[in-house]
């Protein structure tokens, strides 16, 4: 039988060895103008994509094969584990999540290393030189701090397993979406880094460096999305988004990437906000860096247990040499990258693009202060203060709903300057949603102002958002009368803005959801005997009796219950409990949700605890209205980004006018 | 019966910590309840990481849940409750980061970014508006002649 340990270990030290070889031509290539060698360099990143890949399927064989020899192997996962969780458990712990991470980072530099020498003859040498100091680093900790391949003495008969709350379908989805996620934005860093060293820069390169932020932007979406639907269904805590360290750290670079790509729009049309672009850009990997570090070091519980994590200091040491150079370089390029295109009327869409980034960046700051702010004040004052939900609702809540209201008003306006009359025609119809939406909301009895001006503005973004599709409708059905080009043209020569558009309406159904879920939300716990109910918000969520059932290893405990509004019975709900052998003091919930129609109400039931005559239960029972929108939204949300993100066949220079070249910087 | 009752003493550690909960529960009307919810969403659990005293299914988080019901039911006040925790647990029980002393600093940190940003707007269009009021500087008026030949005209 091979011996996987030896594949594994020999697979990545040649890995290795080619990132060495790697970096070395791709800087040798960048100093000396020497194209061969970039050539050469890109092939290495392929070849080390290749042995990567050996790699990780080395530590998949030795899941499937049960070979508990392999310390990973035996510390995340048991013969009593499904394949398709066994497969998932490869990035159930550190180790394995960070090979995982530096093979993805290795398909994509492989691909995209390509792109950047087709770009920019130039700067294509310094970008893959970039890429390979990150490829570098990582496989530097993967082979000697955080190795997976490490033989066992004595080899257990039996793995430990994975941790319970992992044991669910949406593990074998999430944990690598947030993997890929945060590595991907590894790669326009890399372009960014590259044309800041090499003082070169050109339409082609911009454009990819912009498509692959796209890529990592929408990878990282998804999971976020991914996260907030497992907390909801399989954490059983009733909520979607907990303000949670790691949930934020998770969110920073997805701030810092959508306002790069709003202000990517002024530079590519307007060639404005250039130096701004290229700084969120780096300010995104960085954060999604310090994510991992946060997420992988310990610093969460203490800020000492840090340093006794084996990759806590890489990390930090990491993070900090990235931000520390990536900013000098910047400042350096400061001069020759700056936008002399001044934005002339707070009335345009660039202003919008400036405002709309200006409040990402502070949601994001806020977020980022208050997640390091206990750990600063363990090392102040020895003692954590905790920050929690409260902190971040009253903080973010208001910068959110001017995020809001740009986006109800400014998308609507036109690029450099919009006459009055021109901005009261283009925001008197959503204005009118908004009034008529919250005056609406306020005659039918409801009291909170908050969600009513929230609603009300979502009302206005959904308005703006259908008035431009109708607007660029008719624009196409002119174009037909006007001439005999397809009407398809018109559409399509605007793909990227009504995509952009479709993505703001999800946005807008998003915040409904939240809105909804947060404002209205009611929630209670009672222990009910069979046939008695639990009554909440208008639905009885009645007791029927409990069943259970075991398996090897996994005792399940079952309740029915009925869900009655209006006494009729609308729906059986079965919310149970889990108790796997080894890991009994934490039995899982399996959570039962009845989305109800027209209300669009959730109705979430867990079962707390039950007696040993299975007469009795304690249910805990929550109503969330429009949680579900969460996820429709997601659906609009991708299908806004896949418009956008289609590949458009290639037009010449006179064919798009859109197109205005911003001048490369020397 | 018996296998459910394994599984029962299995799950002792929940069942032991909604007892307490669910005795003082029932009695208690959904007012009441309500209010002891939102007090608990308040609360940090001590032994857990990150959840609420809400969220968590922890025995302590349970307790505390009931010894809040038991302090309603006798009149307390929210912040007398929040204050008996904190008297108790240390001031990092309570998720909301008092605006006072070394804490004040995180409130601090969101309005100076604010500030910042407002600022920084406007000097933005400052600088604009004077390049546009430069001799020769209009460039937009021009560009908008420009662009006014180029597309047709909107209707509406």
């Amino acid at each position: 039988m091979i011996d996987l340990v030896d594949v594994g270990r020999l697979a990545l030290g040649a890995a290795f060895g080619t990132a060495v070889l790697q970096i070395l031509l791709s800087v040798l290539a960048a100093v000396r103008r020497m194209p061969e060698l970039a050539v050469s360099a890109r092939n290495a990143a392929a070849v080390q994509a290749a042995l990567l890949t050996v790699a990780v399927a080395g530590l998949a064989a030795g899941f499937l094969s049960r070979d508990f020899s392999m310390a990973f192997v035996a510390d995340h996962s048991s013969s009593a584990m499904p394949v398709g969780l066994t497969i998932a458990a490869l990035w159930g712990g550190q180790e394995g999540s960070l090979l995982f991470w530096t093979w993805a980072m290795s398909l994509f530099a492989a691909l995209a290393s390509r792109r950047m020498l087709a770009a920019h003859a130039e700067a294509g040498p310094h970008g893959l030189a970039a890429l390979s100091g990150l490829q570098l680093f990582f496989l530097g900790v993967v082979v000697f701090t955080s190795s997976p391949f490490q033989r066992l003495v004595a080899a257990p008969v039996e793995g430990r397993g994975l941790n319970p709350l992992l044991w669910d379908s949406g593990m074998q989805i999430h944990p690598p979406m947030l993997l890929t996620g945060y590595m991907s934005f590894g790669i326009p860093f890399a372009f960014a880094i590259g044309m800041l060293t090499a003082g070169r820069v050109s339409q082609p390169w911009l454009r990819e460096m912009r498509d692959w932020m796209l890529l990592a932007w929408a990878i990282q979406s998804a999971g976020l999305l991914l996260g907030a639907w497992w907390a909801y269904r399989v954490l059983g805590w009733g909520g979607y988004w907990g303000w949670d360290p790691v949930e934020n750290v998770a969110l920073l670079p997805w701030l810092a990437a959508t306002a790069y790509l709003h202000s990517a729009l002024a530079q590519e049309r307007r060639g404005q906000l250039r130096a701004w672009a290229v700084g969120l850009v780096l300010l995104s990997y960085a954060l999604a860096v310090f994510g991992t570090f946060v997420v992988r070091s310990g610093v969460l519980s203490s800020v000492h247990s840090f340093a006794l994590s084996d990759v806590g200091p890489t990390f930090f040491v990491f993070v900090g040499a990235l931000s520390v150079l990536s900013l000098a370089l910047f400042v350096y390029r400061l001069p020759s990258i700056r936008s002399d295109v001044p934005i002339a009327s707070l009335a345009s869409k660039e202003a919008g693009f400036l405002i709309n980034n200006l409040l990402l960046l502070a949601i994001a700051a806020a977020t980022f202060w208050g997640t390091i702010f206990p750990m600063l004040t363990e090392i102040v004052q020895g003692a954590r203060i905790a920050v929690g939900p409260p902190f971040y609702t009253q903080v973010n809540v208001p910068l959110l709903l001017a995020v809001l209201g740009v986006l109800a008003v400014w998308p609507l306006l036109a690029w450099r300057r919009t006459p009055p009359r021109a901005v009261w025609r283009a925001a008197r119809w959503p204005l009118a949603a908004f009034v008529g939406v919250s005056a609406l909301l306020a005659l039918l009895g409801m009291r909170d102002g908050l969600p009513i001006l929230a609603i009300g503005m979502t009302a206005a973004v959904a308005l703006g958002v259908g008035l431009e599709f109708v607007r660029s409708l008719a624009g196409s059905l002119r174009a037909r009368r006007a001439s005999d080009a397809q009407p398809g043209r018109y559409l399509s020569r605007h793909r990227r803005r009504l995509g952009g558009y479709l993505a703001h309406l999800g946005i807008a159904v998003f915040a409904l959801g939240v809105i909804g879920s947060s404002a209205f939300g009611q929630e209670t716990a009672a222990t009910v005997r069979r046939g008695e109910a639990v009554r909440l918000g208008g639905y009885d969520v009645v007791f029927q009796g409990l069943a259970s059932g075991a398996q090897p290893g996994l005792t399940t405990v079952t309740a029915v219950v009925d869900v009655v509004r209006d006494g009729v019975v609308i729906d059986r709900l079965t919310p149970a409990r889990r108790i796997h052998a080894g890991w009994e003091s934490q039995p899982t919930a399996d959570v039962a949700v009845s989305t109800t129609l027209p209300r669009l109400d959730d109705v979430y039931v867990l079962l707390s605890s039950w007696d040993a005559a299975g007469e009795t239960a304690t249910l805990r029972v929550l109503v969330n209205p429009l949680v579900v929108l969460l996820w429709i939204s997601g659906a609009v949300y991708f299908a806004g980004v896949l418009v956008v993100a289609w590949p458009s066949p290639r037009r010449s220079p006179a064919e798009a006018p859109d197109a205005v070249p911003a001048p490369a910087p020397s | 019966m018996t296998r459910l009752r394994a599984a029962a003493l299995c799950a002792l550690v929940v069942t032991v910590a909604a007892a307490a909960g669910a005795a003082a529960d029932e009695s208690a009307d959904l007012a009441l309840r309500t209010r002891m919810w939102a007090i608990a969403e308040r609360l940090d659990c001590p032994v857990c990481q990150g959840q609420s005293v809400r969220d968590s299914n922890a025995q302590l988080a349970a307790q505390m849940r009931a010894i809040i019901l038991i302090r309603l039911q006798a009149g307390e006040s929210e912040d007398q409750i929040m204050q008996f925790f904190a008297d108790r647990y240390g001031p990092g029980v309570l998720r909301e980061p008092p605006r006072e002393g070394l804490a004040l600093g995180v409130w601090l940190g969101p309005l100076v970014v604010v500030g910042f940003g407002v600022v920084l707007v406007a000097a933005v269009l400052a600088r604009g508006r004077r390049r546009a009021a430069m001799p020769g500087g209009d460039l937009a008026a021009y560009e908008q002649i420009v662009d006014d030949l180029r597309r047709p005209r909107r209707g509406g």
